[in-house]
């Protein structure tokens, strides 16, 4: 069994091969992985939600689409990874409650703004998406692999796959 | 770890605890006659909990969990959800169906509706003896159903609360059937913007 880094919600980690990334669990939250193949280290966030507010302080860099991905990026990169380099994966941003035609339901595709938010901080950021799994009425738990750079997305009742 | 900033005194924990036990009392009498079958429901503690800890007391976050969440409006903004394993919702579904329980990932409609009954029926209590001891007027809406890993489930509920706190109050809720006793969690997650509110309507609660 080799080595397993868990990133919990709203966390943010970045580890070289063989080291596994882990995080469990996610409904309308994006698990991104970003990735450098020749030096073979990678990371990943567990993003809760689109944007930081401009007046909020703080808070877990890895919570928000617009602040967990430069800071993915930051680390990478002083860790000797290269931007051209670097393959991005996705997956979540999942509706877990379906909505029933209430004023709410906007709140309740966070999972899909999320996927949006993403997407843009990662063209902003120029880095290549290279797969993603998003979407759909069902959680995810991503691995990892630093050895391969694949991403292992499971799910209770809708199979699994390898992104 | 994160900061601590969510903090209620003593006083508010035990008057929540008190007022959540009320609640749960007329939560059982409204499950009993549902269900024709004495049922009791306690309250055995009340907490604050990380967002972590939350999935890991309803075992952890892959286990399977049938959450149904409530959002809440008037004179504050809230979110309600009530959070339990799926073999304890399968085996109240059981018995308020009196048949079978499907597969979590394929239960009929009234199966949901069940469920998400059960969901209107707790939080409706809760919530009446909340506005009774906090005069604060709450509108709960229409109950929403996710079963999946609890990690997946909870996402939504504390991603609205993300913005500025960390943690959420969670409400130990324990359903007692003759010998059998079956563990759920309520979770009631106030809008950051309206917190204060609530935790100073609760220190105001005298008992």
């Amino acid at each position: 069994m080799k080595e397993a880094v868990r990133v919990v919600m709203a966390d943010l980690q970045v580890v070289k091969a063989p080291i596994i990334l882990i995080t469990i669990g996610l409904g309308s939250c994006v698990g991104i992985t970003l990735y450098d193949p020749i030096i073979r280290i990678g990371g990943m966030a567990h993003i809760m939600l689109p944007y930081q507010h401009k007046n909020s302080a703080g808070g877990k860099p890895g919570k928000y689409a617009d602040r967990a991905v430069p800071y993915l990026l930051r680390e990478l990169l002083s860790r000797g990874a290269v931007r051209e380099r670097l393959e991005a994966k996705m997956a979540g941003g999942a509706q877990m409650f379906p909505s029933k035609g209430t004023k709410a339901d906007d709140i309740l595709r966070v999972g899909q703004r999320n996927v949006e938010a993403t997407l843009e901080a990662l063209a902003k950021a120029k880095i290549r998406l290279v797969a993603k799994d998003t979407g759909g009425y069902h959680g995810r738990t991503l691995e990892f692999a630093t050895l391969t750079g694949s991403l292992r997305v499971k799910t209770i009742a809708h199979g699994e796959k390898h992104i | 770890m994160t900061d601590r900033i969510l903090e209620l005194s003593a006083h508010q924990f035990d008057v929540l605890k008190e007022i959540s036990n009320i609640g749960a009392g007329n939560a059982a009498t409204a499950l009993a006659q549902l269900i024709k079958h004495p049922i009791k429901m306690t309250v055995p503690a009340v907490q604050i909990l990380s967002f972590d800890e939350v999935a890991n007391v309803a075992g952890g976050a892959d286990a399977i969990v049938a959450g149904i969440l409530l959002e809440v409006s008037g004179d504050l903004q809230a979110d309600l959800l009530l959070l339990l394993p799926w073999s304890q919702a399968s085996s109240i579904l059981a018995i308020l169906l009196d048949q079978k329980t499907s597969s979590f990932h394929d239960l009929d409609e009234i199966e949901i509706s069940a469920l998400e009954e059960l969901g209107n029926i707790l939080a409706n209590s809760f919530l009446t003896a909340l506005a009774k001891f906090t005069k604060i007027n709450f509108l709960p809406h229409v109950p929403s159903l996710a079963v999946d890993m609890a990690g997946a489930v909870l996402n939504l509920p504390l991603a609205r609360l993300g913005e500025s706190v960390e943690q959420a109050l969670v409400i130990d809720t324990k359903f007692h059937k003759q010998r059998q006793s079956v563990d759920g969690y309520f979770l009631f997650i106030p809008r950051p913007k309206d917190l204060e509110k609530f935790l100073h309507n609760l220190e105001v609660v005298s008992r």
